[in-house]
């Protein structure tokens, strides 16, 4: 879809083992469980979407965090094979759009990568989270203005400072200078 | 002359109790790396610190985007420490380098030890075995020593799955639990560096017992500084 990038869809395993049997695509392939350094390259970009998110949510369809063009959503998902234990589907999207009518498109194409993995999720739920997670206005950042604001404060306060003892010492060297009638 | 005495005295005992009171505050907020491998209980017990309990049968699975928090604080037994930038990460061998980048900003790393992988109840389960227990600690011993960290807590989680401890007693099984863990002791550093928690997370009242455990050992670290 246009402007549309899936980059990552990454699902971990149901059963007990360790990343050999979690399901990792990237860019259109299925990683295997001996490409490792693919694999650690996920988990560095979910840490840096998740260190720079302009929000970070979650709801009931799950949890989403938007970095930049990034969107990083997270829905639940099911093994087709019968494990017992809930899985999360994790789907890392690079968006060059501001509209949200991708969602639905995407989120199935999504859900037919992962059938091929013999893992099933709620595709309405994945487009939701698309949606909500890409249209949600990021909150303000009070902190940050008030950290703005007492650094100008903080710098006009030194200015203010600086500029009055000038002026004293100017006022102070101007009293010292004899004028040329007194010299007389 | 006489005249400026008071006034120097009062600014000198203003600058004393300041650089104290600050010296007093930064002390008790500290950056903390909390680790281990998958289903130890990082999330379990991070989310009993931010009072998120979650019961077994609706816990959300594994963790594989990290969680941030940006303040955590934690009063146990009128005690109190505030964690800033906790970050819950996944436990997967493939998130090794996001490990790392949690101790190279921590003074303090809590590592997550399944106890049922002591009892070799794990050794099935590959990534959560002896092995990797191993494998975590060689590796966490050498970022240990190249970083600023103060002090790494084991933390033995899941006791309540390990049947050995119904078997022994309270005592004799601590006993037994440090002796397994010497050598994961020596390779994190050596005990002047590495303190051990054990306990459950089982019910919430556990996971506080833990987390007091843990704060009297980053105070006592910071006391006897």
């Amino acid at each position: 879809m246009m402007g549309i990038a899936t980059r990552w869809v990454y699902v971990e395993s149901a059963g007990d083992e360790e990343s050999g049997e979690s399901f990792a695509w990237q860019d259109g392939k299925v990683l295997s469980a001996a490409q490792n350094a693919e694999r650690e390259q996920l988990h560095r970009e979910l840490e840096d979407i998740v260190e720079r998110a302009e929000f970070d949510e979650r709801a009931e369809w799950g949890r989403a965090v938007r970095s930049g063009d990034r969107l990083l959503v997270e829905v639940e998902a099911t093994p087709m094979t019968g494990a017992a234990r809930r899985l999360t589907a994790t789907v890392v999207v690079s968006v060059a759009r501001p509209d949200t009518e991708w969602a639905s498109e995407t989120a199935g194409e999504i859900a037919a990568i992962l059938r091929d993995a013999e893992i099933s999720i709620a595709s309405d739920r994945l487009a939701q989270a698309f949606d909500e997670g890409w249209s949600r206005k990021t909150p303000f950042d009070w902190l940050r203005l008030t950290r703005v604001l007492a650094a100008a404060g903080a710098a006009l306060t030194i200015a203010w400072w600086w500029m009055r003892s000038a002026g004293r010492v100017r006022k102070r060297r101007r009293a010292k200078v004899p004028t040329s009638g007194e010299q007389e | 002359m006489a005249p400026l005495v008071p006034w120097v005295a009062v600014t000198a005992g203003g600058a004393a109790v300041s650089w104290y009171l600050v010296r007093r505050l930064r002390r008790r907020k500290y950056r903390i790396a909390v680790l281990g491998a998958r289903y130890s209980g990082k999330t379990t017990l991070i989310n009993s610190w931010r009072g998120e309990w979650v019961e077994d049968e609706f816990d959300p699975g594994r963790t594989q985007a990290p969680q941030r928090y940006a303040k955590t604080k934690l009063t146990a037994e009128g005690l109190r420490l505030t964690f800033t930038n906790l970050t819950d990460v996944a436990g997967a061998i493939n998130a090794w380098p996001a490990w790392e980048d949690r101790v190279k900003e921590s003074r303090y790393v809590l590592y997550l030890v399944d106890a049922r992988a002591l009892a070799g109840s794990l050794r099935l389960f590959k990534g959560r075995d002896w092995h990797r227990l191993e494998d975590d600690a060689g590796l966490m011993g050498g970022w240990l020593g190249a970083n600023h960290v103060e002090l790494c807590l084991m933390v033995v989680t899941h006791t309540d799955e390990d049947a050995r401890l119904r078997k022994l007693g309270e005592e004799q099984y601590q006993e037994l639990v440090m002796t397994q863990l010497d050598p994961l002791i020596l390779k994190l550093g050596g005990p002047r560096k590495v303190r051990v928690v054990i306990g459950s997370l089982k019910r919430l009242q556990d996971a506080q017992g833990v987390t007091a455990q843990i704060m009297r050992e980053i105070i006592g670290w910071e006391k006897s500084k």
